[in-house]
């Protein structure tokens, strides 16, 4: 009866397994590389942009500090070339046919007022020297040979640079370790030697202000020809901003061209000293921005593990939800969002929690209601097959006290019942009295509680108890009574009901439960009583009837008995007095009391005759009552009809004494052995021989015998009056008299036909009678055979 | 049980019978034999009780429907008394079924003659059993 429900109930709840694996600390790697990439990215921007603006500033400082040096250092050696160009001059004006001695004199006073000035030679067109003055060996080998001139000639008209080097007019020239003022026209040129120092000194002078103007790594070089002094080295890039110098070095440089004697000024300045202070910054800058982002990860992963801690509480608390297990709480720790999505969370991690509950609740309830139903349902099953039961057990009980403790017994077993009592109204209906009970102890064994304890073995009318008030309304009364124990799983409910046993409008009884279960009686549960209550009824009226109806069988049947003891006692009683006149009789006739008249004689015989015939009458009134009273026994033995036969013959003989009657015999003399009580056969064959003789007044009595395979055949014929055949049956009627139709009054036949035929069937024969009227009548009774055991035993 | 012949006029018989007519009628028939003494006691007790006073007894003839005690406890009585020891003890009784009469020989009687009396026999059966024979006649 739909169990599911139950089973339902214990289904175990299925735990999800949630795949996280490399998931968790997620959240965590994301924030912190979020928050490094926009802590130090920004930083490293900014401060590589800083670096540079401050590099671009300084370098640009630098530059211009160093322009200002060579604009100065040109202005200088602007100064110095306007001065000796003026001091040079006079020989430039000379021509070819100026005197020596003219020419010693202007070098006597010139060479004092420029001792840089170390000599002057004129060069005709061809490069031959015209003169000297001083010395100027060696510059004029290498200024003043004709290649030098010439290739400069030849430059100059050839490329733009030469264009400087324009005749006219002075133009340095440098050399590895001179220089050269070089004043070239159409007919010749004069070359001014210079000391080396002459120009080193203007440029480098004033060394001290120069370091502070142009750092320690600050050199000042002259641009002359596309080369650089000193040193004579190919110019590589001159001038403008940051480059790498002729020396590999990475500068700083400025420039300053003197177009008057092109040349120029450059003033370089290495980049490292330049740079150093920003270098120093910008190292500064990233190791501050290292920091920074060390600071700024060690914050982030403090503030990320702030973040994150609740958040992973919270997502394994999930997780641990997702599972099943809802029973989930976190401690608000924090007073921010997360602290709210906590707070949030437990809300619904309860509010999940007492829905589920909920649910349950509602499962477990309807579950048990479902199994109170099916309580319900199996209980009215117990009850209808106890009302089954008990149907079945009434209707097979017949003893009514039986019957009612039977049915005490099964309603208190099926309906589990502490007690159940029947009572059955007295006759006179003023009392009712205990009859049944169950259990057969009484009950105040099985029930605590003092009043409850048994039931009263009577009610009386008006009483007012409960079974009072069934009988006398003739209906059901329940009364419930609470005990009163303060344990909750002690509490009882006391229930007794009476349902009265009624047959229609008569109240035989009261049939009275009591019930200690928790519910107590049901309306349902005593309607199955009621319902059992009839059948109780109904049952207990057969019962009644049976035994009345057995008690009168038990009365006549007793009656009977009674009937045959009585007259077996009688005949003995009879007997008595009977052996008395027939001893006393027959000892007169005998003469032993001495002589009688013939008359004495005849009268005593009489006496005789009728007395040995009263006690025939009587033996066969003690053998029938014996019969009746269940008294008789037959002692069977193996016996031969000849033997029993010959035995008869003689009473038959005097039985017929008298009377013209011949006594025939004809018996098979392989007619088997009989297994019989020889006294009993016995007495058949006399009776039936006396009944011949006594209705037959001449002729034959013939006795035949005869057998087949399992019966043996007894006759006994006479020549007599015969019997009409409608007295057939009444012939072997106990006290039956053989009186004809037309009241011819024949002997009695008394009891001896009813007799035999008690011996011939408790043989297991039969007796039957042919008879027609005025010809005869044929007595045959049959005997099964014996089947012998060894030696036939013979009486 | 087998005892010693003795002729009827010597014999001594004990007769023990309720019904007086009966006792007259066998003391009768007795007496054509030719007995001379008869005893008479209407129960079995009383044979106890005067046991002592009561003289030589050859043969007991008891009835056996008798008022107290019945024939059978009488002669689990007689027998258990020296003196009836070895006296032969007839049942004379009106119950003369086998049943009864097998149920005597069980019982220890020496004889059985069953009631009522034929007077024409009763003499001759009594004779035997004063010539020492068991006498077993239910009629």
């Amino acid at each position: 009866m739909g169990t599911g429900v139950v089973a339902g109930r214990e289904a175990p709840r299925r735990l999800r397994s949630i795949p996280t694996t490399g998931m968790r600390g997620g959240l965590g790697r994301t924030l912190l590389t979020a928050f490094l990439i926009l802590t130090i990215l920004p930083l490293a921007l900014i401060g590589g942009y800083a670096a540079q603006n401050n590099r671009r500033n300084l370098q640009q400082e630098v530059k211009s500090k160093l322009q200002a040096v060579a604009t100065l250092k040109g202005e200088e050696l602007q100064q110095w070339f306007v001065h000796m160009r003026q001091a040079l001059l006079t020989p430039i004006s000379w021509t070819t046919d100026a005197s020596a001695g003219q020419r010693e004199a202007w070098w006597e006073s010139i060479h004092k007022q420029e001792p840089d000035l170390t000599g002057v030679t004129r060069l005709d067109q061809n490069g031959q020297e015209l003169w000297t003055l001083g010395t100027c060996r060696s510059t004029a080998r290498v200024a003043g040979s004709p290649d030098f001139v010439t290739e400069r000639t030849a430059s100059a008209t050839a490329s733009d640079h030469n264009a400087h080097f324009p005749l006219g007019r002075f133009v340095l020239l440098g050399d590895t370790d001179a220089w050269v003022l070089v004043y070239a026209t159409q007919e010749h040129t004069t070359i001014f030697c210079l000391r080396e120092s002459a120009l080193t000194r203007i440029i480098q002078y004033d060394a001290l202000l120069d370091k502070a103007l142009i750092g320690e790594t600050g050199k000042v070089y002259l641009v002359s020809q596309s080369r650089i002094w000193p040193g004579g080295a190919e110019a590589v890039s001159v001038g403008n901003g940051v480059y790498v110098n002729h020396l590999n070095v990475p500068v700083i440089g400025a420039y300053y061209y003197l177009d008057d004697f092109d040349v120029g000024v450059l003033v370089e300045q290495a980049q490292s000293e330049t740079l150093e202070s920003t270098d120093r910054i910008a190292a500064t800058l990233i190791a501050l921005v290292l920091a920074v982002a060390l600071a700024t990860t060690a914050i982030a992963a403090i503030v990320i593990r702030q973040i994150t801690r609740p958040v992973i509480r919270l997502t394994e608390s999930a997780v641990a939800m997702a599972e099943g297990d809802l029973a989930q709480h976190l401690e608000v720790t924090s007073r921010d969002e997360i602290g709210i999505l906590t707070f949030v969370f437990n809300e619904m991690a309860a509010d999940l929690k007492s829905l589920y509950e909920d649910l349950e609740a509602k499962v477990a309830e309807r579950t048990q209601r479902l199994q109170q139903a099916n309580y319900l349902i199996q209980r009215r099953a117990l009850h209808l097959q106890a009302s089954q039961e008990v149907a079945q057990a009434i209707t097979s009980v017949r003893d009514p006290t039986l019957l009612l403790n039977q049915v005490a017994d099964l309603i208190r077993e099926s309906f589990v019942y502490a007690s159940v009592a029947i009572y059955i109204v007295e006759p006179g209906g003023g009392e009712i009295r205990l009859r049944a009970h169950s259990p057969a102890t009484r009950p105040d064994t099985v029930v605590d509680v003092a009043d409850q304890g048994a039931w009263p073995e009577h009610v009386y009318a008006g009483d007012g108890s409960i079974i009072e008030r069934a009988a006398r309304k003739r209906v059901s009364v329940v009364e419930h009574q609470q005990t009163d124990e303060t344990v909750e799983w002690y509490r009882r409910t006391l229930s007794r009901a009476a349902i009265p046993l009624r047959m229609e409008d008569r109240v035989l009884g009261v049939l009275a439960v009591l019930s200690t279960e928790h519910e107590g009686i049901q309306e349902d549960e005593l309607e199955v009583l009621e319902l059992l209550a009839g059948q109780v009824t109904v049952a207990l009226e057969n019962a009644r009837a049976y035994e009345r109806e057995r008690l009168a069988a038990q009365r006549l049947e007793e009656a009977e008995a009674f009937k045959g003891r009585f007259l077996a006692n009688m005949s003995h009683e009879l007997r008595e007095p009977l052996n008395t006149i027939i001893g006393f009789s027959r000892l007169m006739i005998k003469g032993i009391d001495g002589p009688l008249t013939s008359q004495q004689t005849q009268d005593m015989q009489r006496i005789y005759d009728d007395a040995q015939r009263l006690l025939f009458l009587i033996n066969d009134i003690l053998a029938i009552s014996q019969i009746q009273a269940g008294m008789m026994e037959l002692r069977l033995q193996p016996v031969r009809l000849q033997d029993l036969v010959d035995a008869v013959m003689p009473t038959a003989s005097a039985l017929v004494r008298g009377k013209d009657i011949e006594l025939i015999q004809d018996i098979p003399a392989d007619l088997p052995v009989l297994n019989v009580d020889p006294i009993r056969l016995r007495q058949v064959l006399v009776h039936l021989f006396n009944n011949a003789a006594k209705f037959t007044e001449r002729g034959r009595i013939t006795l035949k015998a005869w057998h087949n395979e399992n019966q043996v055949y007894v006759s006994v014929s006479d020549t007599g009056v015969g019997i009409p055949p409608e007295d057939f049956e009444r012939l072997f009627v106990r006290f039956e008299k053989g009186a004809d139709k037309e009241g011819r009054w024949q002997d009695g036949i008394g009891l001896g036909l009813a007799l035999s035929k008690e011996f011939v069937e408790m043989h297991g024969g039969q007796i039957w009678v042919n008879s027609e009227v005025n010809k005869g009548s044929t007595f045959t009774f049959s005997l099964p055979c014996y089947v012998a055991d060894g030696d036939g035993r013979e009486v | 049980m087998k005892w010693k012949p003795i002729v009827p006029s010597e014999a001594v018989i004990l007769i023990v019978e309720d019904n007086l007519n009966n006792f007259i009628l066998m003391t009768r028939l007795l007496a054509f034999l030719g007995v001379k003494k008869c005893e008479w006691k209407a129960s079995g007790w009383k044979v106890l009780e005067f046991a002592e006073t009561l003289g030589n007894v050859d043969v007991v003839l008891m009835d056996i429907a008798l008022p107290d005690t019945d024939g059978y406890q009488s002669l689990a009585s007689l027998r258990s008394h020296p003196r009836f020891q070895n006296v032969p003890i007839i049942a004379v009784t009106a119950d003369i079924s086998a049943e009864n009469m097998a149920r005597a020989r069980e019982a220890g009687f020496n004889g059985f003659i069953g009631k009522p009396l034929d007077p024409d026999r009763f003499p001759e059966q009594v004779r035997r059993i004063l010539a020492g024979e068991e006498v077993w006649e239910r009629e």
